[in-house]
C-alpha cells in the first residue's frame, strides 16, 4: 500500500508544477508573441521568460525522484 | 572580452584641429567625447565658424539632392569611382538639380505607363477567359452581350433571375473564374434586350464591365488584338525608360555615391567639432580608444607631419568608470557564440563579456544533456555542411559552427554515459557507461548536474566580486564574499546532513550561516537573505540537465524498443531512423534552451552588470 502512496504523491508532485508551469508559459507565450511582432529585438528576453516557469516542473520533478527513489 | 580602453586627450595648434580630426576619422578608432571636470580656466567649447556654419547647410543640401536622386535610380551594381571628390564637388552641385529632374520625370513616366499597362492587362484578361464563346459566329453577328466581374458566386442566381425575366429565357449565361479568384460573368442575348438588361442591371445598382472608350465599338476579337498591341507597345516604352535609366545609374552613380559618402563623411566631422575644446591658439580634444590603438594614432599623427601634436593617455578615475564606453572582441573560437549574447545589453566596462561564458558552458551543457554519441556524430555531419555550404560570417555558419562545438561534447559526454542512440550501443557494440548510467542511476545523474549548478552559482559570485574590485565597490565585494562562503557552507551542511551526520560539525556549520546571513543583511539590506533562497532555487535549476537527458534517454530507448518489436527489418529501420530522427530534433532544441537559460537566468544573474555604454567611433 505505501508505495502505492508514494506513487501518488510523486505523481501530484510533478503534476500540479507541470500543470501550473503549463498555464504560466501560455500567458508568457502569449504576451512574448504579442511583444515580438511589435519589437523583434527583444526575442532573447522572452525566450528567457518563456523558460522560467519550467524551474516549477524541475522542483516538482526533484521531490517525485526523492520520494520513488530517495 | 571586453577590449582595454584608454583616456586621452589630444593638444596642438588651433590651426591643426581640422588635421588631427581628419587622420582619426582616417583611423575610426576614437570616440571623441567631452570631459567638463578636465578642462581648465582658459579651455572652453569650441566656437562653430560662420564659415563651418556656411559649409555644413551647403553641404546637407548637396545630400539631400544627391539621395532624392538616388531614390529615382535602379540598384545596379556599379564600378568604384576614383574621381576626387572635393574636384567634382561644384561641378556636380550645380548638376545634381538638373538630373534629379530629368529621372524624376523619366521616373513618373515610368509610373504612368506602368498604371495604363495594368488596366489594359485587367481588361484582356478579362477578354482572354471568354476567348473560347467568342469564336460562335452567331453570337458576334446577331448577339449582344453585357459584363460583369462578382467578387462572389452567390449572387449569380439573383442576376440571373432578372435577365430571364427581361430575355424570357432567351439568354446564355458563361462564368470563368479570375486570376484574383474574382468571377467574370458575360450574358449574351439578342440585341434588342440590351438596353432593358443594362436599365435593370443599373436600377439595381450591378455594375456593368466597362471597356475603355477606344474599345466600345470594336468587335470582341478586334478589342483583344488592340489591347495585345497597345499592351506591346506600352512594355516596349517601360523597358526603353528603364533602360535610360539604367544607364544614367551605372554612368553617375558611381560619382555620386562617392560624392555622397565624402559629404558623409565631412558632415561628421564638422558635427564632431562642437565636442572639442579650444584656447585662443590651442585646441584640446578628449576621447576614448583601444589601449592597443594608442600607439596606432601617435605613428598615424607623426606621419601626417603633426609632431607639435601632444597626445596624453589620461588616468581613468571612479567617475569614468561608468561612461567609459565599451567595445566586445572574441577570438575565433567564441565569436559565433555572439549568436546568443547579441540581444543581450552591452555589459558595463568593469563587468565581463557574457559572449566568452557562452561560449564556454554551452556546449558543455549541451553536451551533459544530449550525450549521445550517434546523435552526435549526426549533429556534427549536419553543422559541418551548415559551415562548409554557406558563406562564411553568416548567421548559417555561425550556427553550423556553435553545433559543432556542441555536437563534439554531445559525443564526449555520449562516450561517457555508454550511448549510442540510447541502448543501441550497448546491444551492438557493447559499450558500458564510464561516468553514469542514466537510464539507471537516476539520482546519482541528478546530484552531478547539482554539483554542476554549485559551481556555476558559485563561480558567478566570484565573477561578481572581481567585478566589485575592479569598479571599486567594497559592499559588493563583501556581499560577493558572504554569499560565496554561505552557499559553500550550505552544500557542506546538506551533504553532512544527508549522510546523517548530525553533531558538532553541522551544528557550527548552522552558526556560520546564521552569521553570514546576518553579514549579508547589514550589507545588502533585508532583501540580501532572500537572494540565499533565490540562489539555492537556482542550484537546484541545474536538475534540469538530468531531467531533459533522461527524457532523451528514455525516448531513445522506446524507439529501439519498438522498431526491435515490430518483427520486420525494414520497418524496423523505418520506425527507428524516425523516431531517432525527432528525438533528434528535440535534442537538439531543447538542450540549446535550457543551456542558454541557465546561462542567462541563473549565472549571468549573479554577476552580469547591463549598463555599458555602445562605442561611437568617428570614423568615415
Amino acid at each position: 500500500m505505501e508505495i502505492v502512496w508514494k506513487a501518488f504523491a510523486a505523481a501530484l508532485a510533478i503534476g500540479i508544477p507541470a500543470l501550473a508551469t503549463a498555464w504560466a508559459q501560455s500567458k508568457i507565450g502569449a504576451a512574448g508573441a504579442g511583444a515580438l511582432a511589435e519589437k523583434p529585438e527583444l526575442r532573447g528576453t522572452i525566450i528567457i521568460l518563456v523558460a522560467i516557469p519550467e524551474t516549477m516542473v524541475i522542483l516538482g520533478f526533484v521531490v517525485a525522484s526523492l520520494l520513488l527513489f530517495g | 572580452m571586453i577590449v582595454k580602453m584608454s583616456k586621452v586627450r589630444m593638444v596642438g595648434p588651433k590651426e591643426c584641429s581640422d588635421n588631427v580630426l581628419n587622420v582619426i576619422q582616417q583611423l575610426g578608432c576614437m570616440q571623441i567625447e567631452r570631459f567638463e571636470e578636465e578642462i581648465e580656466s582658459p579651455e572652453k567649447r569650441y566656437h562653430v565658424t560662420k564659415k563651418e556654419i556656411t559649409e555644413k547647410v551647403y553641404l546637407e543640401e548637396f545630400k539631400q539632392n544627391i539621395e532624392e536622386l538616388l531614390s529615382y535610380l535602379p540598384e545596379v551594381e556599379v564600378r568604384k569611382s576614383y574621381i576626387n571628390p572635393v574636384n567634382v564637388l561644384d561641378f556636380l552641385k550645380n548638376l545634381v538639380g538638373k538630373h534629379k529632374e530629368h529621372c524624376k520625370h523619366i521616373k513618373e513616366d515610368i509610373n504612368n505607363l506602368k498604371q495604363n499597362l495594368s488596366s489594359l492587362e485587367k481588361h484582356r484578361s478579362f477578354l482572354t477567359a471568354f476567348e473560347d464563346i467568342a469564336t460562335e459566329d452567331y453570337r458576334l453577328l446577331s448577339s449582344d452581350a453585357v459584363g460583369l466581374i462578382l467578387k462572389d458566386k452567390k449572387y449569380l442566381g439573383t442576376l440571373n433571375s432578372l435577365v430571364e425575366e427581361i430575355t424570357d429565357n432567351a439568354y446564355e449565361v458563361f462564368t470563368r473564374i479570375l486570376d484574383d479568384k474574382s468571377i467574370a460573368v458575360i450574358y449574351v442575348f439578342d440585341e434588342r434586350f440590351t438596353e432593358p438588361v443594362r436599365k435593370k442591371l443599373s436600377m439595381e445598382n450591378v455594375k456593368e464591365y466597362q471597356f475603355p472608350e477606344e474599345l466600345e465599338s470594336k468587335s470582341f476579337f478586334q478589342k483583344l488584338a488592340y489591347l495585345s498591341d497597345k499592351i506591346k507597345n506600352l512594355e516596349n516604352e517601360i523597358s526603353a525608360k528603364e533602360n535610360e535609366l539604367h544607364n544614367f545609374a551605372v554612368r553617375w552613380l558611381p560619382v555620386y555615391q562617392s560624392v555622397l559618402n565624402w559629404i558623409n563623411a565631412r558632415l561628421k566631422l564638422i558635427s564632431a567639432k562642437n565636442i572639442i575644446y579650444e584656447t585662443k591658439y590651442c585646441f584640446v580634444i578628449f576621447g576614448w580608444l583601444p589601449s592597443r590603438d594608442l600607439e596606432k594614432l601617435k605613428n598615424a599623427i607623426s606621419d601626417h607631419c603633426l609632431e607639435e601634436i601632444d597626445i596624453k593617455e589620461l588616468e581613468i578615475t571612479q567617475a569614468d568608470l561608468n561612461r567609459i564606453p565599451v567595445m566586445l572582441h572574441n577570438s575565433t573560437y567564441f565569436k559565433p557564440f555572439s549568436l546568443f549574447t547579441s540581444f543581450l545589453p552591452l555589459p558595463s566596462y568593469t563587468s565581463f563579456d557574457p559572449t566568452i561564458f557562452i561560449g564556454i558552458f554551452l556546449p558543455i551543457f549541451f553536451g551533459m544533456i544530449l550525450g549521445d554519441m550517434g546523435y552526435g556524430i549526426t549533429i556534427l555531419i549536419i553543422s559541418l555542411a551548415m559551415i562548409f555550404l554557406s558563406k562564411p560570417d553568416t548567421t548559417v555558419s555561425d550556427a553550423g559552427k556553435i553545433f559543432s562545438v556542441c555536437a563534439v561534447y554531445t559525443i564526449i559526454f555520449g562516450f561517457l554515459y555508454g550511448e549510442f542512440f540510447g541502448s543501441f550501443g550497448r546491444h551492438a557494440f557493447g559499450l558500458e557507461p564510464i561516468l553514469v548510467d542514466r537510464e539507471e542511476e537516476i539520482l546519482t545523474t541528478a546530484y552531478l548536474a547539482v554539483s554542476i549548478g554549485v559551481f556555476h552559482v558559485l563561480l558567478g559570485f566570484v565573477l561578481n566580486g572581481i567585478s566589485s574590485i575592479r569598479s571599486k565597490n567594497l559592499k559588493s565585494l563583501g556581499t560577493s564574499i558572504a554569499m560565496t562562503v554561505l552557499i559553500a557552507v550550505s552544500v557542506v551542511l546538506f551533504v553532512v546532513l544527508f549522510k546523517g551526520e548530525e553533531g558538532l560539525l553541522s551544528m557550527s556549520l548552522i552558526w556560520i550561516i546564521v552569521g553570514l546571513t546576518i553579514v549579508l543583511t547589514i550589507l545588502g539590506g533585508l532583501i540580501a537573505p532572500l537572494e540565499i533562497l533565490k540562489s539555492m532555487g537556482n542550484i537546484i535549476s541545474y536538475v534540469r540537465i538530468m531531467a531533459i537527458g533522461l527524457a532523451s534517454v528514455m525516448l531513445a530507448h522506446v524507439t529501439n524498443m519498438l522498431s526491435g518489436k515490430v518483427g520486420n527489418i525494414f520497418l524496423g529501420i523505418f520506425i527507428a531512423v524516425l523516431l531517432h530522427l525527432l528525438n533528434l530534433l528535440l535534442g537538439v532544441f531543447s538542450p540549446t534552451i535550457h543551456s542558454l537559460r541557465l546561462n542567462y537566468v541563473e549565472f549571468f544573474g549573479k554577476f552580469l552588470e547591463s549598463e555599458g555604454k555602445g562605442f561611437k567611433l568617428l570614423k568615415k
